[in-house]
């Protein structure tokens, strides 16, 4: 018997996951202008600090506070350096402390599992003894309250007062400093702010597909959140999630197609294909994405 | 003594390691100086260049010299084409530093996957055979020593075209003050694409050598992406010289860094971290690189 | 963005056109998820077909004989024979790595299975019903082994499966087919680790190398080394021999590295080696960055030392490059390998059926994945239905017996290969080919043995 249904399902909580990444990324770019190439390292720090505490007892509760907390002061911690410089070296920057992360957790089999990772991460909605779809039902309507808690925030957090700081560096960094908008300490939220959201979600999916391990950090993970942040609309909070479920379908839709359409292509090249070209058409035909950023609520007109 | 001996192998590894560094970096610094981005496919024609020389060495059969000079030529005019259809349109459309940099970023990726479709299901080595030799207790090959050679020929050849001929003068004018260059005549479309050309013959060249020494494969630009931009930077964007002393810095500080972790007996794969740490340091403590130290060029970051 | 009144109008349009491409994208999502939900629904693996035959069988005839009239009683019994409940088309799942570093190994790998379904449909099948390989992509990389499983069990309705390779993914992918209930067998996923969550699900055709890291510290031992230097590719496979063998031969290693498949030239690393004075090396490498490293220890001057392998390293992919391959001949380069000694019929058999099938001589791990194939061909044959559950039981009982070109596949309670018959290879050359030959063996009972 087939069950295409319950696979697209776990595409869509996949999908969803990885839109609240894109949310956090969107807070970053979209809103403040900052280019984070280092995503996938708050999401490590946050799934792994997550995985070694579910998997030593603690209550799922601790290990999601945990991971925001870890992953959120690593964030305060690359912005002290990273802030301060242009945009293009804060990008290098954070992609390079990805990158050294990922290469610590690979070889240092003391801290995590090393190269093996952690496996048997228990769910957080754990409806398995009922049946599969029961369980998929089960996550599936955790991460649809996860994202939505989280896009509320992120909507509070960028219609606030505090957003329109963050929109005003955006637009004119040298302009907003002159009017004392405390620039670097904005900043420095917003980035501790946005991991700290990367790392629950990295908690979040570590408990879904229940393992860790140090390839899901790899720079490939963190482009394919920057292309979900800019097909979907980078200055938009929905737009992660439209970005995530487009990404998402195509990467599981080549794979399913590759059965019936004689691809002349391989599909897994395929796949990348598809997404370099859709990239760079993006960015060339409607660089603002498919979604448009909505005007700030807070203001009275 | 045998401790002194095999230092001077480390750093001539150093310096092998350094020259190929430093023909990956040369065409993205001037490309970086120039275009204000940076432009993340670049590593791909490094694997792209090598490719062709094995197309024409070892399918073709001319030999891997006259291989590789063919490679260099059409991986230059290829590193064109994408500026011409790619970047120059979005530039044109005003596209800001970020969509530039997804942009090269995607390209990267395309170019990488379609080189895996066309070339991806076996493995490549030149057939060209390079013999071993000792120059006194350091051990070196003919392939390596070509390298040092041919990083040496390229800074050499490449600094004398930028002082010396008007081409070059106008390239340097156009690069530090855009403006005033445009406004004294010099008509910058030919300019770009020739710096294009330029870093594509370079890849080329750095590619087929390292492909030489290790195989060809469509990950080979990859491998090299974080020291190529550390070099770039360390150097001073848009810095030959810079560059140059950049490359053979990380160069021997890798090789050092290797002595030092099987000492330790940490894994050697930590070794890629001294390229990131060398990245971060200068853009900490000095982002306008070496050059601005070296050499009393102001380079103008805007 | 702007707050300009003369740019409302605009934004408007803007909006209106930005929010149809909104709709329009998720409208397409839909559009391809329902198309893929719906061409894979129409698939006729999709439904179990049960053949059913009904047999009449008439028993016998009486005469009886009443009152001077003859007449013949005949009974007749109906007899219902259920030829088999497997679907016409059974599927057996494959997972590798098709594409990237590994692509060019798992490609060959796949073969395996392709000869082992080819056999077994040229021997009507099971029962009839035709044998159909569903493979799946994974890249050795564990979220995308877990998709590729996931996709499999749920779009192709798939309840076996062969793969994956590599023993971070048998670990990821352990606990949804657990729970699923379908089990897999791997062809060569050999960290200890994994029989943790072996035996039930999760089977191997091949030993834990808790035990190859034994036999290869025999052998190191048996040549008289003293100082061995490990070289290794920084993954489970790797690490798992580095470690195996530390914990085997103590501080006879002298310099332990891990290198950086993606990084592509070691030559400090093997500087570091010949500084340190060893007598030997152990390999346990992939075949492109193997080939490099050998290249650049040849270019060193790093041949006056012997060379150890594990299976990894038995393979004739080494001999693609000539530097190489002569490396590893003037290096003496002799290994451990868990398959049956080459001689025997089985694997004779198997070497000759995929030279007709394929042109060309087996790559690694072929042998075992044809086995893996075949082992989950058997156990379906046993349950006599197509259901994971049933099907999973089967396999240790299919295995008991069986012997394939990589040997008795024998399991334990944890679903490992327990016959430990590892062969000792080594590198020779006749005349200008390069080949492997056998040259003794050893197993968990009897030791080494050599010549």
């Amino acid at each position: 018997m087939t069950n295409i249904d319950l696979f697209i399902l776990d595409g869509l909580i996949t999908a969803g996951y990885f839109a609240i990444l894109a949310l956090s990324l969107n807070i970053e770019y979209g809103y403040s202008g900052l280019i984070d190439f280092g995503k996938a390292a708050f999401f490590a720090l946050g799934a792994y600090t997550s995985a070694i505490l579910t998997t030593t007892g603690y209550p799922a509760v601790i290990a999601v506070l945990m991971a925001m907390a870890v992953a959120g002061l690593g964030g305060l911690a690359i912005s002290i350096p990273a802030i301060r410089v242009r945009s293009d070296y804060l990008a290098i920057i954070t992609l390079v402390f990805a990158e050294t992360i990922r290469v610590i957790l690979k070889n240092e089999s003391w801290i995590a599992g090393g190269v093996l990772g952690i496996r048997g991460i228990p769910p957080m909605i754990d409806l398995r003894g009922i049946s599969y779809e029961a369980h998929l039902a089960g996550q599936a309507f955790f991460v649809l309250i996860l994202f939505t808690i989280f896009a509320i925030v992120g909507w509070l957090l960028t219609n606030s007062p505090f957003g329109r700081i963050l929109r005003a560096i955006r637009e004119d960094e040298l302009a907003s400093s002159v009017y004392g908008k405390y620039n670097t300490a904005a900043k420095a939220v917003v980035f501790g702010v946005a991991s700290a959201m990367a790392g629950a979600a990295g908690s979040f999916y570590s408990q879904y597909v229940g393992f860790v391990s140090p390839d899901l950090f790899i720079l490939a993970i963190t482009l394919q959140i920057w292309i979900m942040s800019i097909l979907g609309g980078p200055a938009t909070i929905l737009g992660g999630l439209a970005g995530a479920v487009l990404v998402t379908s195509i990467n599981r839709g080549t794979r399913i197609l590759k059965d019936y359409l004689n691809l002349p292509l391989d599909a897994n090249n395929l796949m990348f294909i598809l997404t370099g070209a859709l990239l760079v058409l993006v960015v060339t035909f409607k660089p603002t994405g498919i979604l448009k950023e909505g005007r700030i609520r807070s203001v009275r007109r | 003594m045998a401790i002194e001996l095999s230092i001077l192998q480390t750093v001539a590894n150093g310096l092998i390691t350094g020259s190929i560094y430093f023909l990956a970096a040369v065409g993205l610094t001037l490309q970086y100086q120039l275009m204000k981005f940076p432009n993340l496919s670049h590593a791909e024609f490094f694997a792209i260049g090598a490719f062709i020389t094995y197309f024409f060495a070892d399918v073709i059969r001319i030999g891997f010299g006259p291989g590789l000079a063919l490679s260099m030529l059409l991986t230059g005019a290829l590193a064109a084409v994408i500026y011409l259809t790619v970047f120059r349109s979005l530039i044109s459309r005003g596209a800001s530093l970020l969509h530039l940099i997804i942009a090269s970023a995607g390209l990267g990726v395309l170019l990488r996957y379609l080189m895996w479709e066309i070339a991806g299901r076996k493995s490549y080595f030149f057939t060209q055979q390079f013999t071993p030799f000792d120059l006194g207790p350091v051990r070196l090959t003919t392939l390596w020593l070509a390298m040092i050679i041919a990083a040496v020929a390229a800074v050499v050849s490449i600094i004398l075209f930028l002082n010396m001929t008007r081409l070059g003068k106008a390239l340097r004018g156009l690069a530090s003050n855009p403006v005033l260059a445009r406004l004294s005549g010099i008509r910058s479309g030919t300019f770009i694409v020739f710096v294009w050309m330029l870093a594509g013959m370079m890849a080329a060249l750095g590619g087929t050598l390292r492909a030489a020494d290790t195989r060809i494969i469509p990950e080979l630009g990859v491998e090299v992406l974080i020291p190529m931009f550390a070099v770039s930077i360390l150097g001073g964007i848009g810095s030959v010289s810079g560059a140059f002393t950049a490359a053979y810095i990380l160069g021997l500080a890798e090789s050092f860094g290797v002595v030092a972790l099987s000492r330790l007996g940490l894994s050697t794969e930590y070794k890629a971290l001294i390229a990131f740490a060398a990245l971060v340091a200068t853009i900490i403590v000095l982002p306008t690189g070496l050059s601005s130290v070296i050499s009393r060029e102001r380079v103008r970051r805007d | 963005m702007s707050v300009d009144k003369k740019e409302d109008i605009r934004i408007s349009r803007r909006k209106a056109i930005s929010s149809a491409a909104a709709a329009g994208a998720i409208v397409g999502v839909g559009v391809v998820a329902g198309l893929g939900g719906y061409l894979a629904g129409t698939s006729t693996g999709g439904r179990v077909e049960t053949v059913t035959q009904r047999e009449t069988v008439t028993v016998g005839g009486q005469t009886v004989t009443v009152g001077g009239q003859t007449v013949t009683v005949t009974n007749v019994q109906t007899q219902t024979v259920t030829a088999s409940q497997l679907p016409r088309e059974v599927k057996i799942g494959v997972v590798l790595p098709l594409s990237g570093e590994l692509g060019p190994i798992g490609s060959k790998m796949l073969n395996g299975a392709k000869l082992a379904e080819k056999l077994v449909n040229s021997w009507d099948g099971i029962s009839g019903s035709k044998v159909t390989l569903v493979a799946e992509d994974s890249l050795a990389l564990p979220d995308r082994a877990l998709e590729a499983v996931k996709k499999l069990v749920e779009v192709d309705g798939v309840q076996v499966i062969a793969g994956p390779a590599t023993s971070v993914e048998v670990l990821t992918v352990a606990d949804y087919l657990i729970q699923r209930k379908v089990p897999l067998i791997s062809m060569s996923a050999t960290a200890a680790a994994v029989s943790k969550v072996g035996g039930q699900y999760i089977f191997r055709v091949v030993p834990s190398d808790a035990i190859q890291t034994r036999a290869l510290a025999d052998l190191i031992r048996s040549q008289g080394i003293r100082r061995l230097a490990t070289f290794v590719v920084s993954n489970d496979y790797g690490i798992g021999i580095e470690e195996g063998v530390k914990a085997q031969l103590g501080n006879i290693v002298a310099i332990s590295i891990r290198y950086d498949p993606a990084k592509g030239d070691y030559r400090e690393e093997l500087s570091r080696i010949r500084d340190a004075n060893v007598d030997a090396i152990l390999w346990a490498t992939w075949v492109e960055s193997g080939i490099v490293a050998m290249k650049q220890a040849s270019d060193l001057g790093l041949t006056n030392i012997r060379s150890f392998g594990g299976e990894g390293m038995r393979d004739t992919a080494f001999f693609a490059d000539a530097k190489a391959a002569e490396y590893l001949l003037q290096t003496n380069m002799i290994g451990t390998s868990p398959s049956a000694p080459s001689e025997t019929l089985s694997s004779k058999q198997f070497l000759q059926d995929y030279k007709q099938e394929f042109n060309e001589d087996p790559g690694l791990f072929a042998d075992t994945t044809y086995d893996a194939t075949m082992l989950a061909v058997t156990a379906i044959a046993r349950a006599g239905t197509y259901e994971g559950a049933k099907i999973a039981a089967q396999i240790r009982p299919a295995a008991y017996h069986y012997v394939g070109p990589s040997g008795h596949k024998l399991m334990d309670q944890a679903g490992d290969a327990v016959l430990a018959n590892y062969e000792i290879w080594r590198v020779a050359k006749t005349g200008d080919e390069y080949k492997l030959e056998t040259i003794g063996s050893w197993d968990t009972a009897a030791g080494l043995k050599l010549g």
